[in-house]
């Protein structure tokens, strides 16, 4: 009871430095967690695409229903807005006159079936079908949609898993372009679900289930999630109505400044195709003729209209350049190596808020039927969920790395040579080894030192200077030679032995030099007058009096020989000891697995310290008293 | 030629042994020329060196031994004759290592991607010194002298709070003192997660390795005063502000001082293992080596590691310095002449 009193500060030390993980755990992580968060390439990507009506009827209508309506819709037939006036009401669109089903549909292909839910674009169709059409089963709209397998197919592999959102499952599995049926689903979880084929898919072929209604196998075939009756009949149309967006900006033949619906937007032109009126606008920018090399200021382009970007930022005419035909003159001249670009049609100016600046002011509405945007972090809208969701913590909570002991034990059998306990016995057995090596160096160096002073004088002060030389630098060298002269640095405990030796050897020294001399001059006298000989003198006064000092010595030099121990383990590709394992679960990223490992080596120092304490408990048990 | 060197030192190492213990200034005279006679040797040497070479590189080797010992055996009289024999021995040790390297690296022919001669890194340091200086300001700037800016202060301040509250003392210190044997170099990929990888990290080091000496060496000076001054103060009826700035703090400064020996050599060693363990932009003399051990270039390796260890001494010196002008008044100090 007595003693459990005297310890419970220590416990209560302990107790609140657990408990300071957590704060620290967040100071450190949360940054991290904010800066992914900011990123915008860890962010979930969505595009907007313009909606066709959901059915179709046979006669003239005056509403259409769309699945979903962007902000500020815009009805485009045959690549341009249509010419009738119409409102629109949630997901309706009212029209003000009715439309007849061809000025909502043209061109529509009857799809020939295949069986098993295939179906084929006529073979003797001579219309380009290179863009993918929309698909009407009876004058109903369905949706194309698709997943590929997160794992690689391998030629073995049979079970693979495939991610979708928690709302839905997957559909019917293709390889490459071939519909599977013969599988069996292991696990559905809430965004993932596991398959096991019966066959394993080729080497290098790509595993799909569809998500939605059907997908396409290849150019002109798709396959149905669920096979259509056979009497519905099943069109492809090339040229449909569509619900675009309307950018937002006055038309007013002077606003040439527009705004997407949606900021964040990705900033390459492919992701997106901008109309004015029924004109695509082109999105690709000209380089000049010229290099920029820092000191050209006229610069030539391909065409002679459009605006003018430098590293991104638009210029404007007269204050930034001047223009002659299709030559620029910039006023000041760019810096060697700038981004100088000529964009005919448009510049994306701010991607973060949408906002496009067309190189004409427009006289007709600008829609987009198709852009790309991040929509959200994908780690989560919180910095919290953003730091649950770190791959790595810097700093695990404490209670992480106490779950993850019994899984870092038993992670490799006693039999791996990667085992935690022989990765412990390996490193300590070269750190006793220097241990050993580094006293005895030591111990001859000081009785040199005693007996011959003028070394002493012309020795210790470099003993001390080769302290301060770092020298773990040199094991990257040390290992170098030694694999030279034929000792296979991978297995062999000699490295390790060689820098805890150094590290070792000093403190010992200078500590035993001390205790060398700390002998009572009266006994000195004494054991001069009784003519004693220097062996004895050395070996009946001198070296029991060096032996506390010999020991405090070696005490401190077992916590650094430790050190130098592990970091000749990481530089040496050493695959058996605990510093090696340190950095490869550095570079795997298993934080709280580096946290165990250290505090396995922490401890494992301890136990080196009280071990050199128990041998001089051993080896002079007179000192028994003094501590 | 070889055989001229041979006798020159042959003869002086013989009057030497015959008039050196009155003759100090001969036997100083000896070091120069020696080191002199070793350099012409190396410098002369032939493609493939012969029995010459080797006899007349030990012999002047021998020679600088024979001196060092007569040096340390001979009774100066004059300030000049002292000031020669504490100088001129330590000063020959680095040169007699040298001329070892060198001729042994020459005499055997190593080439030098295998292990460089003293010229080598010579070369590579007078050839290279922007980058060298750009690597020790990052290394002994941004990173040590940041950390131990940081990790002092809070060191002695939180020494101080430990030394005053029994609660701490019995708690922390025994964890403290645990952590003196915990590797933390291990530490240093850890906090380059947290810090990043640049100069941050390392300096970030640094604060720990040298936060715990400093702590463990203030609480021990405040604690062990003698009994019989704080009997005397309390005597007085001081308060305990008196008792700490006239008894405790005094008390503590050798310790400090001795902390901050041990932490300057610490932290310039940590400090590169740092920069091993976490590779970030390819700056600091730790990152320096490693980069260059890899390619093989180990001239610039040596070289790096011979500019860490003068800065590192000169801290070290300064520290001393500063101990000795603080704390001249103690025993340890005052019984060196």
């Amino acid at each position: 009871m007595q003693k459990v009193r005297a310890q419970w500060p220590l416990l209560a030390t302990l107790m609140i430095l657990f408990g300071l993980g957590y704060p620290l755990a967040l100071l450190f992580g949360l940054p991290l967690a904010r800066r992914d968060m900011q990123d915008l390439r860890k962010w979930t990507r969505a595009s907007f695409s313009a909606a066709s009506p959901d059915t179709l009827a046979d006669e003239p209508v005056q509403g259409l229903s769309f699945g979903a309506t962007p902000e500020r819709g815009i009805l485009i037939f045959d690549g341009a807005p249509v010419e009738v006036d119409y409102n629109i009401e949630g997901n309706e669109v009212r029209l003000e006159q009715p439309l007849s089903p061809s000025d909502i549909a043209r061109d529509t292909i009857n799809l020939i079936a295949l069986g098993d839910g295939i179906y084929s674009i006529p073979d003797n169709l001579n219309q380009d079908i290179s863009l993918q059409p929309t698909i009407y089963i009876d004058g109903s709209l369905v949706h194309p949609g698709s997943v590929e397998t997160n794992e690689v197919p391998d030629g073995q592999r049979t079970t693979f898993t495939f991610d979708h959102p928690d709302t839905s499952t997957i559909g019917r599995l293709v390889v490459d372009d071939q519909v599977v049926d013969d599988y069996d689903i292991i696990t559905v979880s809430e965004a993932q679900t596991e398959v096991m084929l019966a066959e394993p898919p080729a080497f290098g072929s790509s595993l799909q289930a569809i998500q939605d209604d059907y997908m396409w196998l290849n150019e002109t075939q798709l396959v149905f999630n669920t096979s259509p009756a056979e009497t519905a009949s099943v069109q492809a149309i090339p040229s449909v109505m569509r619900l675009a967006e309307q950018l937002q900006g006055e038309v007013d033949g002077s606003n040439q400044v527009f705004n997407l619906a949606r900021g964040n937007v990705l900033e390459q032109a492919s992701t997106r195709r901008l109309f004015v009126g029924s004109r695509q606008l082109d999105g690709d920018d000209e380089r000049p003729d010229e290099r920029v090399d820092g000191e050209t200021s006229a610069f030539t382009f391909a065409s002679d209209t459009g605006l003018i970007s430098l590293d991104g930022v638009l210029l404007t005419a007269l204050t930034d350049f001047t223009r002659d035909g299709n030559v620029i003159t910039l006023l000041t001249t760019p810096a060697r190596n700038a981004r100088l670009r000529q964009h005919p049609d448009y510049l994306l100016t701010n991607p973060s808020t949408g906002q496009i600046t067309l190189a004409q002011p427009p006289t007709e509405p600008v829609w987009t039927n198709e852009y790309s945007y991040y929509a959200e972090p994908s780690c989560g809208n919180t910095v919290l969920t953003c730091f649950f969701a770190l791959p790595q913590h810097p700093v695990p909570f404490p209670h992480w790395i106490i779950r993850r002991a019994p899984g870092f034990v038993q992670k490799f059998p006693v039999s791996d040579e990667r085992n935690v306990l022989r990765a412990v016995l390996y490193t300590s057995t070269g750190t006793l080894v220097s241990l050993a090596l580094g006293g005895l160096l030591g111990t001859l160096l000081a009785v040199v030192f005693v007996l011959v002073r003028p070394l002493e004088q012309a020795v210790l002060p470099w003993v001390i200077a080769s302290q301060t030389v770092p020298i773990i630098a040199l094991v990257p060298v040390l290992l170098l030679v030694l694999g030279n002269l034929g000792i296979t640095i991978q297995t062999s405990l000699l490295p390790t032995a060689l820098i805890g030796a150094y590290i070792t050897f000093f403190p010992v020294t200078v500590g035993t030099v001390k205790g060398l001399r700390s002998v009572d001059p009266l006994a000195l006298d004494l054991m001069t007058s009784y003519a004693a000989s220097p062996v004895d003198v050395f070996l009946k006064l001198r070296f029991p009096a060096a032996v506390p000092f010999f020991f405090t010595s070696l005490k401190l030099g077992a916590a650094a020989a430790l050190v130098g121990a592990l970091v000749a383990e990481t530089e040496s590709n050493n695959a058996r000891g605990l510093g090696f394992q340190i950095l490869g679960q550095v570079q795997s990223g298993n934080v709280a697995d580096v946290w165990l490992l250290l505090l396995t080596s922490g401890l494992l120092g301890i136990i080196l310290v009280n071990l050199v304490g128990l041998i001089e408990r051993l080896v002079a048990p007179w000192l028994g008293a003094r501590s | 030629m070889s055989l001229t060197i041979i006798l020159i030192v042959l003869i002086a190492i013989i009057s030497l042994l015959i008039f050196g213990r009155r003759r100090l200034l001969l036997t100083s005279l000896l070091v120069p020329v020696c080191v002199l006679l070793g350099m012409f040797t190396i410098a002369q040497h032939e493609a493939i060196p012969n029995f010459w070479y080797w006899l007349s590189l030990w012999t002047v080797l021998g020679g600088l031994v024979v001196s060092v010992t007569q040096l340390g055996l001979a009774q100066p009289d004059t300030r000049v004759q002292l000031f020669l024999t504490r100088i001129l021995p330590s000063a020959t040790v680095p040169c007699f290592l040298l001329l070892l390297w060198q001729g042994l690296v020459i005499g055997f022919g190593v080439p030098k991607g295998i292990f460089p001669s003293v010229g080598d890194v010579v070369t590579a340091l007078r050839s290279s010194l922007p980058v060298f200086l750009n690597d020790s300001y990052v290394t002994f700037v941004q990173e040590v002298a940041l950390g131990i800016a940081i990790g002092v202060p809070t060191g002695i301040l939180s020494g101080i709070a430990i030394a005053y509250s029994r609660f701490l003392q019995r708690g922390f210190l025994p964890l403290a003192a645990a952590f003196g044997a915990v590797p933390i170099v291990g530490l240093a990929p850890v906090l380059g997660r947290a810090f990043g990888v640049d100069w941050q990290s390392k300096a970030a080091v640094v604060v720990i390795v040298t936060f715990f000496p400093v702590l463990l060496n203030t609480v021990q000076g405040l604690i062990l005063v003698d009994a019989l001054k704080l009997e005397l103060l309390h005597a007085y009826a001081s308060s305990p502000l008196t008792i700490f700035r006239k008894l405790r703090f005094p008390n503590a400064l050798p310790y400090i001082f001795n902390a901050l020996k041990i932490a300057s050599v610490v932290s310039v060693i940590s400090v590169i293992v740092a920069e091993f363990l976490i590779p970030g932009p390819p700056r600091g003399l730790g990152q320096r080596i490693s980069l260059s051990a890899r390619q093989g270039a180990y001239d610039v390796v040596f070289a790096a590691i011979f500019v860490s260890s003068l800065i590192s001494i000169t801290i070290y010196g300064v520290i001393v310095v500063l101990e000795r002008t603080f704390t001249g008044w103690h025993p340890s100090l005052r019984n060196e002449s």
